[in-house]
């Protein structure tokens, strides 16, 4: 049994190696100029990436923008990237930036008037038991982080959607650590509150 | 509410491409790559300052190359002999013309070893700046020509 076990893991460390292994090369074949190489990256990180900016966003046209202009900057300055970094990451910072840069255009909302907002929210406690993980909740939830201000929504697609630790979505959105942490507090408060009126 | 909260959060429903938006942006992509590099690419913010610079330089060598020329207690007798050939080219457009170019190689052969020196350096630095910034207008439009449309795909 834990042989098996640890063939299992040891398998699908390989399979991450060689997955890995494979991005840095399709990587290094790109910067060398080879089309059909950056293709492959194109077709692997689309849906993906699409999922994270479309999150931020809220809008499909805004984000297939977004995530086009992503690849070409990164096509641009593919010769200036490292390639010991992992690349999904560096790809979402880089469409993150540029959502940023779109809610600031829209400039919606201030950080003072979502720390005005944050004070008519309760303090997070628990959700409330009948709330279970069913489809119907998920897309209540959906809509509800579709509703968040953009900071908030960007916070929460980093975290949720791309996988990203605090220090990773505080470096792809420029904010400190600390502002991260309290954009998804506050997130989280809000998205309960909406949740808890609507199964009311 | 933290685990309930981040466990929801993490199973939310996923948003879709389009089908062909890799393909799209693959076909964009190779699109950039063949356009034609702007002959105007050298000309970035660097070749702005610099421009700035050399105008200011040009500007202020010209303005002492006047200074010189025409100090300022010669002004009003200087305006008085700029309105009179303005009335004269006005009058008589074509005596006027050759009588200002003959005027102006008069005092051409008048100036000193130092002012055709400054004149010159001042005038090339202020034709540097112009050609420089031209450039640098021009890079700039084809880069935003070269770069895809917004909202292609919608």
């Amino acid at each position: 049994m834990m042989l098996s076990v640890s063939l299992a893991l040891s398998r699908l460390t390989d399979a991450h190696a060689e997955m890995h292994g494979d991005e840095r090369n399709l990587i290094a074949r790109a910067q060398a100029g080879d089309d059909v190489a950056f293709d492959a990256l194109v077709h692997r990180h689309t849906a993906p990436l699409y999922r994270v900016v479309r999150r931020m966003v809220g809008d499909d046209g805004e984000a297939e923008n977004i995530v086009q202009e992503a690849f070409l900057r990164v096509w641009i300055n593919l010769s200036r990237y490292r390639n010991d970094r992992p690349f999904f990451p560096y790809l979402v910072t880089v469409a993150a930036n540029l959502s940023r840069d779109h809610w600031r255009r829209e400039q919606r909302l201030s950080e003072d008037d979502l720390d005005a907002l944050a004070d008519l929210l309760p303090d997070p406690g628990d959700l409330p038991d009948r709330l279970v993980e069913n489809a119907e909740t998920l897309r209540l939830l959906a809509e509800a982080v579709a509703r968040l201000p953009e900071p908030y929504r960007a916070v929460i697609a980093l975290r949720y959607d791309a996988g990203f630790s605090y220090e990773e979505i505080a470096v792809a959105l420029g904010l400190p650590l600390n502002t991260v942490r309290t954009h998804l507090h506050r997130a989280k408060a809000q998205l309960r509150r909406q949740l808890e009126e609507q199964i009311r | 509410m933290s685990d309930k909260m981040d466990e929801l959060l993490a199973h939310l429903p996923a948003h879709l491409p389009p089908p062909d938006l890799a393909r799209r942006i693959c076909l964009a992509v190779r699109g950039h790559r063949r356009a034609q590099p702007s002959p105007f690419a050298w000309a970035g913010r660097r070749t702005q300052r610099l421009a700035r610079l050399a105008g200011l330089m040009g500007i202020a060598l010209l303005g002492l190359w006047l200074l010189e020329l025409a100090p300022p207690t010669t002004w009003p007798g200087a305006l008085a002999v700029l309105l009179a050939w303005v009335a004269y080219l006005w009058q008589a457009p074509a005596e006027g013309l050759l009588a200002l170019g003959q005027s102006l190689l008069d005092h051409w052969q008048d100036l000193t070893g130092m002012e055709l020196t400054v004149l010159p350096l001042a005038l090339a630095l202020l034709a540097m700046a112009m050609f420089a910034l031209a450039a640098c207008r021009l890079a700039a439009w084809t880069e935003d020509k070269s770069q895809m449309p917004k909202g292609v795909f919608s």
